[in-house]
């Protein structure tokens, strides 16, 4: 069978100069679907499962690190994962970490020379079948990529200020047990009350002591303190139990590094 | 180390010269009968001495910066007896003299250390005023080029020359087309960092360039308008004033948000005031999942700042999910 690709770009005239370029550098590949934003990729890759996706690592919605991680997340299911190949115009700092990890990477604009190179490595990847080991691998660079915290951005937050209908609730940021980030909104979990706050998770990130808050998921950031342990699934995804919530929070490969063992 | 140096080329012809200048000084006014040859191996050998005594401590103790004036004067009135005492001695050598400064008189003695401190402290001062000119000069230029780095942002390079490969196989006049807005973008933003002044027309030019380029890239997921009054266009204002505000519309609200949007400037008179706004329907302040949030606003703040003091004022607010943001300044026609 042909083998499969996606690509995931932003841009549309970008995306179709690279179907256009493999068409010619690799007449066998069959580009499946083109996805506009992250979101859609992940959607796509799974929903297709092609065997190579090439993504864009600025793109609307999830970036491509973040779908990266996303599909990292369920190799744990036994879930087939395609070989990645990243594209950017411009990622220094990302970029070297990926050197290793990715099947490849392509920086824009994408010269046939250097595609005709990467067609040869994913040639090569695809016929040695072992695309599990490599995305192992691509996790533990994320890991210093999206699970860096964000350098700390002006006064460290303290009080968390949160509109309860016409009053103000002022939360010491160490009663908080954890922040889930729920659409436009974040949510603010205490011991016994769920709060919203406008301010994005990311943003949270740069200002919370990060001694003490730590994102363990794309949607989490967990108060250190107050989780009382780790724990694997049969299927081997790891979650976090809190020692005053009933609920488990699930904690991404990428940032699984914070509950090993010491 | 110290020969690797910088500048110790330049140090050393510079102590060449001065001491040979006081040299010719001595053989003319000086009091010891001695010939211009003997002078002038006495003067080198004490200048390049003092010289070495003064470089070579400062180099090490002060590596990266420059010193302070008085650790300048501390040096050399440690560098003039060393440079003297021991310039003379070799040079006494050179010429074949005897060295006996304990015959010279007191006086004698005193007078060429003075003269050799003398001699330190002028060259020391020349070259310390010079190296921080130099440093300042280097700064100023280090500034102008950050402004230019910031506003030619890499990922917009980078990206907008993919689109022209892209464009040339498959529509060549489209790429013309973003090559000549690519090309007044970058013009005007190269002669802009060196203006103090240029007209609301010319701001919107440049926004022209920089969001047809943009049209061309997302495609139907940008949106734009511009709306300059035809007796506003001659304002005056400082240049690329509003680009970094429009870059951050596009940059963390249009460009991460999934269905993209809309980003309209806008220019009016308000009471003696020029109202300039920028507003966009996108993600929102703060939820940018692109880096670099606020150093464009801060920037606007600063150069308001520095150019009009308080007659200027910038307001930020949400508007329909995105933001606005408001600038009024005095209006100079």
């Amino acid at each position: 069978m042909a083998p499969r690709a996606l690509i995931a770009e932003d841009e549309p005239l970008l995306a179709a100069s690279l179907k256009a370029a493999l068409a010619s550098a690799w007449p066998g590949l069959e580009v499946i679907a083109i996805a506009p934003n992250g979101n859609e990729a992940l959607r796509l890759i799974e929903a297709e499962r092609p065997d190579v996706a090439f993504l864009d690592i600025r793109m609307p919605g999830m970036t491509g690190l973040e779908v990266a991680a996303e599909l990292a997340d369920r190799l744990d299911e036994g879930a087939e994962v395609p070989r990645l190949v990243f594209v950017t115009a411009y990622d220094e700092f990302a970029l070297k970490a990926f050197d290793l990890a990715a099947v490849d990477y392509l920086l824009k604009p994408v010269s046939p020379e250097r595609l005709a190179r990467t067609v040869e490595r994913l040639k090569e990847s695809l016929a040695s079948k072992a695309p599990a080991d490599q995305l192992a691998q691509l996790v533990g660079k994320l890991q210093s990529v999206i699970g860096a915290q964000p350098p700390a951005s002006g006064e460290p937050l303290r009080i968390i200020r949160a509109a309860v209908g016409t009053n103000v609730r002022m939360v010491p940021v160490e009663e908080v047990c954890y922040f889930q980030a729920a659409d436009k909104y974040t949510s603010v979990v205490t011991r016994d009350s769920e709060l919203l706050i406008r301010t994005p998770l990311k943003e949270l990130l740069g200002q919370l002591p990060p001694e003490r808050f730590r994102q363990i998921h794309r949607g989490t950031i967990v108060n250190l303190a107050e989780v009382a342990q780790a724990t694997r699934d049969e299927s081997g995804r790891l979650s976090v139990r809190l020692k005053h919530r009933k609920e488990a929070l699930p904690v991404s490969r990428v940032f699984a590094e914070l509950f090993r063992p010491q | 180390m110290p020969i690797a140096a910088p500048g110790v080329a330049r140090y050393l012809v510079g102590t060449v010269i001065f001491s040979t200048v006081i040299a010719v000084a001595l053989t003319a006014f000086g009091s010891h009968r001695h010939g211009f040859g003997q002078n002038f191996v006495y003067s080198q050998c004490i200048g390049l001495i003092t010289y070495a005594t003064i470089d070579l401590p400062r180099r090490m103790l002060w590596p990266e910066s420059a010193p302070t004036f008085a650790h300048m004067v501390g040096l050399v009135a440690i560098a003039a007896p060393v440079g003297w005492f021991g310039g003379s001695f070799i040079a006494s050598l050179l010429w074949g003299d005897r060295w006996s400064p304990g015959t010279m008189g007191l006086d004698a003695v005193l007078g060429f250390l003075a003269l050799t401190a003398g001699a330190g402290l002028a060259g020391a001062f020349y070259f310390w005023t010079r190296e921080q000119l130099m440093a300042s000069e280097r700064g100023a230029a280090e500034a102008r080029l950050k402004v230019l780095q910031a506003q030619i942002e890499p990922h917009f390079l980078f990206n907008t020359l993919a689109n022209l490969q892209a464009l040339i196989d498959v529509d060549p006049r489209r790429a013309q087309e973003m090559l000549r807005h690519l090309d007044g973008y970058l013009r005007a933003t190269l002669a802009t960092t060196r203006a103090e002044r240029g007209t609301l027309a010319e701001e919107f030019e440049l926004l022209k360039s920089y969001l047809e380029i943009l049209a061309i890239r997302m495609g139907s997921r940008l949106a734009f308008g511009l709306d300059l009054p035809p007796d506003l266009a001659g304002a005056r204002l400082p240049p690329m004033l509003l680009q970094p505000l429009v870059e951050n519309a596009i940059r963390h609200g249009l460009e991460p948000k999934i269905e993209g949007g809309m980003v309209r400037v806008s220019a009016r008179e308000e009471r003696d005031q020029l109202v300039l706004v920028v507003e966009d329907n996108g993600l929102g302040s703060g939820t940018s999942a692109n880096p670099g949030t606020g150093l464009g606003v801060a920037h606007v703040t600063q150069r308001l700042a520095a150019v009009y003091g308080d007659a200027a004022s910038m307001s930020t607010d949400g508007n329909d999910g995105g933001l606005r943001v408001t600038l009024r300044l005095p209006l100079e026609k």
